[in-house]
Parts: structure tokens; C-alpha cells; sequence
């Protein structure tokens, strides 16, 4: 089985980005329309090109370790069939 | 061999070029089968029965014009039957063999889950406690500080009791929107138990039983319902449990997976259980070390049908192809092995395996070929039977002859697109949720969504369907979820990468997937898993903002290149389930007016959802979108809103 891929650091910290100039290397920029202010550069995809390799690679399930989290999670996530706490077609919060 | 004729049987270059090395080898197959072998034009639209020793009765439609009162009268079987009860008789016999495969393979699921339970099984364990536990909720079964095996047991023996239960219903029907179960319960397709409700069809379809055709096919939707939200759903919910819940996984698709250096196995079928083993057998060091001793570099595992499609969402394992591509993957001459399970198998991989070196493996006491090595899958010794399929797979290696050729064909896909992960990407650990999914259908940068699934058919042009198909919709806003031999057609075809969004999809829904990081297509899994799509569908109507039921949902469903009674039975359980299900190729009760009638119009009004039948791919898709503009229309979503961005100003107006 192929190991767990170290997690990625991002390739740059937002503030920082913010304050270099499009100039900077390694940091992409893009144009784009903004309603009202016309063109404006902002900060392009920050994260590193690159396929994800290994089996674990997309796994997010393994981040619930205690039975605990798990109901807890169930309750929350899966809350239209696992919990009463939620507002949806079949509960409204305003009556129909 | 002219281009043409290569082009006919498929638009997938890798399968061109095997078909025109298996006529070069004069192989015979399905491709050169159905050019010999036209289909009965009476069988094929539902007009010929043999239900009895007096038949079989053949009553065709009248050729090339309207059928008179007279020669209706006259269109009977020997013993009465009408072309109605002949009609819907075959259709809902296909339902039934389709709900037998899908439920048996649950059963099978279970009965191996209830061993591991009981520590019966080595090598199995339960993967995925937080769906164990969800069951547990769902049924409830008592967690406190029971262990996992306990738990277990208790949901494996309810699961074993849902297929000969007699009276009630079916648990996991409690899952669907409120109003649909209500529905079911007003036409009176509730499901009792999955194996009844499979052998009333056997009875009523019997000679001399149910001579009324919309009874027999409301047997044909409560049999379906148990398919869908019985059989087919515990084959799923089990197997995440024993195996992990799919999440996101990169891999590879189409024949070129296959290597010239490594021992080559190809698992093919439908059931995971022993394939489950064979992934874990072909990474140890010591079948690995007994490779290299044959002089491969290593052990290469690959798939084909369903168990492919199980065995690429849990463990990334590559795809050599679709049903269509089963014969041609023993063409290319690098194949050492083809380990085979149940369902959708042909007969004559062995005849075909002669030509080269492979060994054909059946392991299911349920499906033996002639010719072929079979070595029986016992869940009591799962790891020594996966170990004796990679080892007869290492002994043939050194077989291999020099009339050897991999195309170099392969494409990336991301797949383990389950609901829970679908629910997790849309709204994080914190608050899971089907909201965005929702809104931006509502704000229309999502048009719609539509499932496309089922088979391939060597009456169709090998892939073609489905990708015009998927292209049509994805370029229109929809997104396309995807399970079996259709799933991997659009892999192959570059749509199950998050590239796909910018370069094929319209620009509402490559918006949205750029923004999840998600492709316009995603893979669900196995046919079994079409299940997952019925949970997905749920959990979209419970969100809410897009009506009370899943025939509210701006959604479509449809199987462009059917051909097995499995996709009649997927259709008619989205049917019943409240989707527009457009299926191609052919239409199999065209013999009976009234039957097709029943099932494309009448259908809607009990179940709102209904059948249809478009051959052309586009038109199809033009359906499906017609179908989800309609139903955007009803829910007042029809007209984009204008989105207006609010200052301090105008925010005090409002709240002044
Ligand atoms: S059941 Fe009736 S229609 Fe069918 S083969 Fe027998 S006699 Fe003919």
C-alpha cells in the first residue's frame, strides 16, 4: 500500500500574498471583472499542480477517531435520518 | 480492415484496435456475434412467450400498419393470454431476474458479514464503524460499549431476515422522503420481504394467473422497490461497512492499465467479497517475491464490470474496461488471469482464453463455466483461495506468448464519489451537507441533476451512448452522477476529472465544480450502488427548497445502452422512486400498445416518476432536460434571480 502523502503546506499565506505585487515569483495573479469596479487582480489557485498519489489520499472518514466523534458526527452530518435537529422539506422551520 | 467498420463497433480507440486484432486471430466475438446474429423481431418487443409446453406463442404486430379490432381479438396465445398479459408477463420477468441478482448478491453480502461477525471469516474485519453504527441508529440496535462485533451481528441477522420476511415492510424503505413512502403505501407496492415479492412474480407470471397487465406490473414495481431499497441496498450499506465507505480515490482507466512486464489479473463480475482478498493476496511480499521468480517485475491487478467499479472506490484499483471490452482484455495476450465471480460473464472467455495463455477462473458456486479452473470462494478461507487465484495467475506468466498487444490507451478518473462523501466535500466535518448542492440548483448555476447508468450493448455502438449522452447534459448545466459500465465509458472519455468541468461543462455548472474541486461527473460506484443514488436524491429533497418528494427534483435518470434485466429492474425502481427514467437501444414491450403506454404515461400519475425509450443519445438528453426545466418550472426556479448585492442603505430600508 502506497504510504499517506504528507499533507500539503499551502503554497502561500493569504496576507502575505495580498501585499505582493503581481510580480512576485511563484504567485499567480488573474484579472477579472468585479461588479461596479471594473477589472481587478486577484490572488489566482494557490495550491501545488500535481496528482494526489496513494490509496489514503482522499480519505476523510479516518479523521473521526472515537465512537463518540462518530455518533457525533452522524448526528450532525447524517442529521436528516440520525437526529431530530434539523430543518428541511419534511421539518420546517415556518409551517407551510 | 476498413476504418469504418472498426469505427461501428466502437468510438474507444483501444477497443478498435483489439477488435481488429481478435478478427486478425479470427476470435470470434460479441462484436462479430451480433453481426451474424440479428435479435428475433417478435422476442425483442415482448410478443413471443414460452411460459408453457404449449408454446412457444409468437403473435407479432401487424407489419407496416395499424393492427384492426379484429386482428387484436386474434393476437392471443394459445391458451388466451392477450399481447397485454404476454407483454407485461416478460417485462416484469425481467424485473425479476434483475431484483434476484442485485438481492442475491446482497444476501451473499450479508451471510459473509454475519462470519465476520461471529469471527468466522479471517482476513475480513469491519472498515467503516461509523456506518456500522449508523445502521445501528437507524435499526435500533443498542450501541452502549457493545463491541463492533456485536453490533454486527445483530445487523447482519436483520439483514439476512429482510429477504424471507412475509408481512410488514422493508426496513430501509423508513429512508425515502415521507411523501414517496406514503405513495408506495396508496398503490400497494410497499415491499413485504425482498425473496417474496421476487417469487410472486414467478407465480403471477405462471400460465393461468394474473391475465390483468397493470396488475402484473404494479408486482413489477413492488419487486423493483425491493430491489432498489432492499437487495441492492444492503448489498451496499454491508459492504461499505466490511470494506470502507468509499471516498475520493485517483486511478486509471481502459486496457492500457495493463503491463508487459508484471503478472496481469483481471477481476471480473460483480460480488467484492473474495476480489476484496485478491487485492490484499496480490500485494504480499510473498507472491510478490514468487513473481519475480517467474521473471515479472511484479503483480498488476486490473478490473472489468461492477466488481472492477467496487474494488476502484475502496482501493484505487485501475479499470481495463466494460462489459464489452471482457473479451477483447483476453485479446491483448496479457493477460494471465481472469478471476471471475457472478453476473454479466460471457461464456466464452474460455474458448477465447485457448488462444492465448490466460486461465479463466469462475469461484462462484453459482456460476461455473466449461473450460474454465475453478477455484470456490469460501469466506472461511478467503485468504488461501485469493492466494491460490494469484498463484494459478503467477504460473501462467511464463506462458505468455509473443502475440502480445497493449494499447496504450488510458485516461485519469477520480471515483469514491459515495453519498457520505458527496455530503462531506459539499459542507466540511463540521455541518455535512447537501445545502450547496441545493442552492445552486435553486440560483440555476446547476440546472439539474441526472443519473446515467447501466450496461454496454453489442447492438450499439461500444460507448458512444453514453458519452454523447453525459456530454449533452454536463453542457447544459447538469450534473451527472454515475454508476457501472456507463461510469467507466466516461472515464474513459476524460469526464471524471475536475479538468473535465472547464473544458465540457457549461459554465453554471464548471463554476460550481471548480469551487468544490469536484469533476461535472461523478463516479457512485457498482450497479448495486445505484442505491447510493436513491440516498443522494433523499438527502437532496430533506435539505429542502426543492419540493417534498423525489419527483420534485429538477432530476433524470437513464440507461442509453442497456441490455441486461438488472438495468430493467434499476429503471423501474428509479421509476417507482419518482424519476423520468429514459433508457436507448431498445424498448422490449413495444409488441403491446397499451403495456408501453401504461409504462410511459399512466406511470406518472401513480408514481411520478415514468418510463421512456429514445434510442438517439441527444434526444434523450433533450428529454432528460426538457423533463428538469419542467420540473424547475413547477418548484418556481424556472427564471434566474436576479442577485442583488445590499448596502448599509438599503439594509436599513428593508429592516425599517
Ligand atoms: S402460457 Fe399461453 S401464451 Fe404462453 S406459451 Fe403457454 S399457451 Fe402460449
Amino acid at each position: 500500500m502506497a504510504k499517506k502523502a504528507a499533507p500539503k503546506k499551502p503554497a502561500t499565506q493569504k496576507k502575505t500574498a495580498m501585499a505582493k505585487s503581481a510580480t512576485e515569483p511563484g504567485i499567480k495573479y488573474v484579472k477579472k471583472d468585479a461588479p461596479g469596479r471594473g477589472e481587478v487582480e486577484i490572488l489566482a489557485e494557490t495550491y501545488d499542480n500535481g496528482l494526489p498519489s496513494g490509496e489514503d489520499a482522499g480519505r476523510w472518514r479516518q479523521k473521526l477517531e472515537s465512537r463518540e466523534d462518530k455518533l457525533k458526527y452522524l448526528q450532525n452530518g447524517e442529521r436528516y435520518w440520525y437526529s431530530d435537529d434539523w430543518f428541511g422539506s419534511e421539518k420546517r422551520k415556518t409551517p407551510a | 480492415m476498413a476504418e469504418d467498420e472498426k469505427k461501428n463497433k466502437s468510438i474507444d480507440k483501444a477497443t478498435q484496435e483489439l477488435y481488429e486484432k481478435a478478427c486478425a486471430d479470427e476470435i470470434s466475438t460479441s462484436y462479430s456475434r451480433a453481426d451474424s446474429l440479428k435479435p428475433c423481431p417478435i422476442g425483442s418487443v415482448g410478443s413471443c412467450c414460452k411460459n408453457c409446453g404449449m408454446g412457444p406463442c409468437r403473435i407479432p404486430l401487424p407489419k407496416g400498419k395499424e393492427e384492426t379490432p379484429e386482428e387484436k381479438k386474434k393476437r392471443r396465445g394459445i391458451c388466451g393470454a392477450t399481447a397485454e398479459t404476454i407483454a407485461a408477463r416478460n417485462f416484469i420477468r425481467m424485473i425479476a431476474g434483475g431484483a434476484a441478482a442485485h438481492s442475491d448478491h446482497g444476501r451473499g453480502v450479508a451471510e459473509l458479514f454475519v462470519a465476520v461477525a461471529k469471527g468466522e471469516a479471517p482476513g475480513y474485519k469491519i472498515r467503516d464503524e461509523q456506518k456500522l453504527l449508523a445502521l445501528a441508529l437507524e435499526w435500533g440496535i443498542d450501541i452502549g460499549d457493545r463491541s463492533n462485533e456485536e453490533i454486527a451481528l445483530e445487523i447482519g441477522e436483520m439483514s439476512l431476515a429482510e429477504f424471507g420476511k412475509q408481512e410488514g415492510e422493508i426496513l430501509f424503505a423508513k429512508r425515502a422522503p415521507l411523501k414517496r413512502q406514503e405513495i408506495w403505501r396508496e398503490q400497494g407496492v410497499m415491499p413485504r420481504g425482498i425473496d417474496r415479492e421476487i417469487v410472486e412474480i414467478m407465480h403471477r407470471t405462471h400460465i393461468g394467473v394474473d391475465q390483468e397487465y397493470q396488475n402484473l406490473l404494479t408486482q413489477g414495481v413492488r419487486a423493483s422497490i425491493a430491489d432498489g431499497w432492499g437487495g441492492s441496498m444492503i448489498a451496499t450499506e454491508l459492504q461499505d461497512i466490511l470494506f470502507g465507505t468509499p471516498s475520493p480515490v485517483l486511478s486509471e482507466v481502459n486496457l492500457g492499465i495493463l503491463k508487459e512486464d508484471e503478472v496481469n489479473i483481471i477481476i471480473h463480475g460483480h460480488e467484492p467479497l473474495l476480489s476484496e482478498m485478491i487485492v490484499a493476496a496480490s500485494r504480499d511480499p510473498e507472491m510478490i517475491d514468487l513473481a519475480k521468480s517467474k521473471g515479472a517485475k511484479g503483480i498488476n491487478l486490473g478490473g472489468i464490470c461492477c466488481t472492477a467499479n467496487e474494488i476502484l472506490m475502496r482501493h484505487g484499483v485501475p479499470l481495463a474496461g466494460t462489459f464489452l471490452q471482457q473479451e477483447l482484455a483476453l485479446v491483448t495476450g496479457a493477460v494471465d488471469a481472469m478471476v471471475v465471480d457472478v453476473q454479466c460473464i460471457m461464456e466464452s472467455l474460455p474458448d477465447i482464453a485457448q488462444c492465448y495463455h490466460t486461465q479463466v477462473i469462475t469461484t462462484s458456486p453459482k456460476a461455473k463455466i466449461k473450460g474454465a479452473m475453478h477455484i470456490e470462494f469460501n469466506e472461511h478461507d478467503a485468504v488461501n483461495g485469493a492466494k491460490a487465484v494469484v498463484k494459478a495467475a503467477i504460473e501462467a506468466f511464463p506462458n505468455r506468448g509473443k502475440n502480445v498487444r497493449i494499447p496504450q490507451d488510458t485516461h485519469n478518473l477520480i471515483a469514491g464519489f459515495s453519498h457520505e462523501t458527496i455530503n462531506y466535500l459539499l459542507g466540511g466535518l463540521f455541518r455535512a451537507s447537501y445545502r450547496p448542492l441545493n442552492e445552486n440548483i435553486i440560483n440555476g448555476r446547476i440546472r439539474g441533476v441526472a443519473g446515467v447508468v447501466g450496461c454496454n450493448n453489442a447492438r450499439w455502438e461500444h460507448n458512444q451512448a453514453h458519452i454523447a449522452m453525459v456530454k449533452e447534459l454536463i453542457k447544459n448545466d447538469v450534473l451527472v452522477i454515475q454508476t457501472g459500465c456507463s461510469a467507466m465509458a466516461s472515464a474513459m472519455a476524460g469526464l471524471m476529472v475536475p479538468e473535465a468541468a472547464s473544458k465540457y461543462a457549461g459554465k453554471g455548472l464548471a463554476e460550481v465544480c471548480e469551487t468544490v474541486g469536484i469533476p461535472p461527473v461523478l463516479h457512485m460506484g457498482s450497479c448495486v450502488d445505484n442505491s447510493r443514488i436513491l440516498i443522494a436524491a433523499t438527502a437532496m429533497v430533506k435539505d429542502g427548497g426543492l419540493g417534498d418528494d423525489i419527483s420534485d427534483l429538477p432530476a433524470a435518470g437513464a440507461a442509453p445502452e442497456w441490455m441486461s434485466e438488472k438495468a430493467i429492474s434499476i429503471g423501474q425502481y428509479f421509476v417507482a422512486s419518482g424519476v423520468y427514467t429514459v433508457f436507448g437501444v431498445t424498448w422490449p414491450t413495444q409488441g403491446s400498445k397499451e403495456v408501453t403506454e401504461y409504462l410511459f404515461k399512466d406511470m406518472e400519475e401513480k408514481y411520478g416518476g415514468m418510463w421512456d425509450f429514445e434510442p438517439d443519445p441527444i434526444q434523450a438528453a433533450h428529454k432528460m432536460i426538457a423533463h428538469i426545466d419542467e420540473k424547475r418550472k413547477a418548484l418556481g426556479i424556472d427564471k434566474a434571480r436576479e442577485r442583488v448585492l445590499y448596502d448599509m442603505e438599503m439594509r436599513r430600508e428593508l429592516e425599517g
